[in-house]
């Protein structure tokens, strides 16, 4: 790679790097896990720059690859705990992950007198299918409006309204069960 | 109403957040990975070429044995030796005839 190449790769890098960051961190409810992605991210975004054909912008398509990403490693990584459930069947120690409470996920941008509220959310939010979930921290966290989450998740905005509402409906049911659960 | 009242500031806890910053020299670590994986392809070019040569190798072994026991349980046994000396032999008979030429 050029250093001019770098160059603009690295203004590119410095101006969506918290948006893709807060999107990542959003989804996998981890930091460490959220860097990794983050890096993915960056790199699959200076792979495909040639395929960029500007039909959308290019903070949309970057969401795109961020949400994709996000998936992907969540996808992995519950085909990993299935086989940490064989693996306890045979006899091996339970794996931490899954020995965590929900309500462990403390976002870093969360105001303060909002923390302990907004743990429970994210842990309802990681129960919501794909769709879903992708609609709803687009929306309510990144504060995308439905038009742009609709090219990012290529769909129509109606059907991001109605994810939208179909998410909150599940995340009221899922919030009625920890309100019970922490003793009220 | 009061668990209502709850869900609902759950719901909005979200409310008046930041953007969460990734650690520093996230260019620097991203640049390290791109400059890295520019090796990995030649040594998958590799590996993919032995998967190839050992999952063709694999198949001919396959189908070997696959004759080779169809042959035994037709035949109900293995030859011996003997025999397959013998089959050699008259092939080679076979084979010294079908050159006698009588014009």
């Amino acid at each position: 790679m050029g250093n001019n190449l770098y160059t603009s790769f690295n203004d590119l890098v410095k101006e969506h790097q918290s948006r893709v960051f807060n999107t990542v961190i959003s989804f996998l409810q981890d930091h460490h896990d959220a860097e990794d992605v983050t890096q993915e991210v960056f790199i699959e975004v200076y792979r495909s720059l040639e395929k960029f054909k500007g039909e959308s912008s290019i903070s949309t398509w970057i969401y795109r690859i961020s949400v994709n990403k996000s998936l992907d490693f969540l996808r992995k990584k519950k085909r990993l705990k299935r086989f940490g459930f064989i693996s306890t069947m045979m006899g091996d120690p339970i794996p931490e992950e899954n020995a965590k409470e929900p309500g462990h996920f403390d976002h870093p941008g969360i105001l303060l007198e909002n923390k302990e509220k907004a743990r429970y959310l994210f842990a309802a939010i990681e129960s919501l299918p794909e769709n879903q979930k992708t609609a709803f921290i687009l929306f309510n966290i990144e504060g995308l409006p439905q038009k742009e989450i609709a090219i990012v998740m290529d769909t129509s905005p109606k059907a991001v309204e109605s994810l939208i509402q179909r998410a909150k409906a599940a995340l009221k049911i899922k919030l009625e069960y920890f309100y019970y659960k922490r003793g009220n | 109403m009061q668990k209502e009242q709850w869900i609902n500031e759950v719901l909005e806890s979200t409310q008046g957040m930041q953007k969460a910053e990734p650690g520093p020299f996230l260019f620097e670590k991203v640049t390290a990975r791109i400059e890295k994986s520019k090796l990995v392809p030649i040594e998958n070019e590799n590996t993919s070429y032995f998967k190839w040569r050992f999952l063709i190798a694999a198949c001919i072994i396959i189908v070997v044995n696959v004759f080779a026991i169809r042959s035994y349980l037709n035949n109900g046994t293995s030859p011996t030796a003997s025999e397959i000396q013998n089959t050699g032999s008259s092939a080679e008979n076979n084979y010294n005839y079908s050159t006698i030429y009588s014009y």
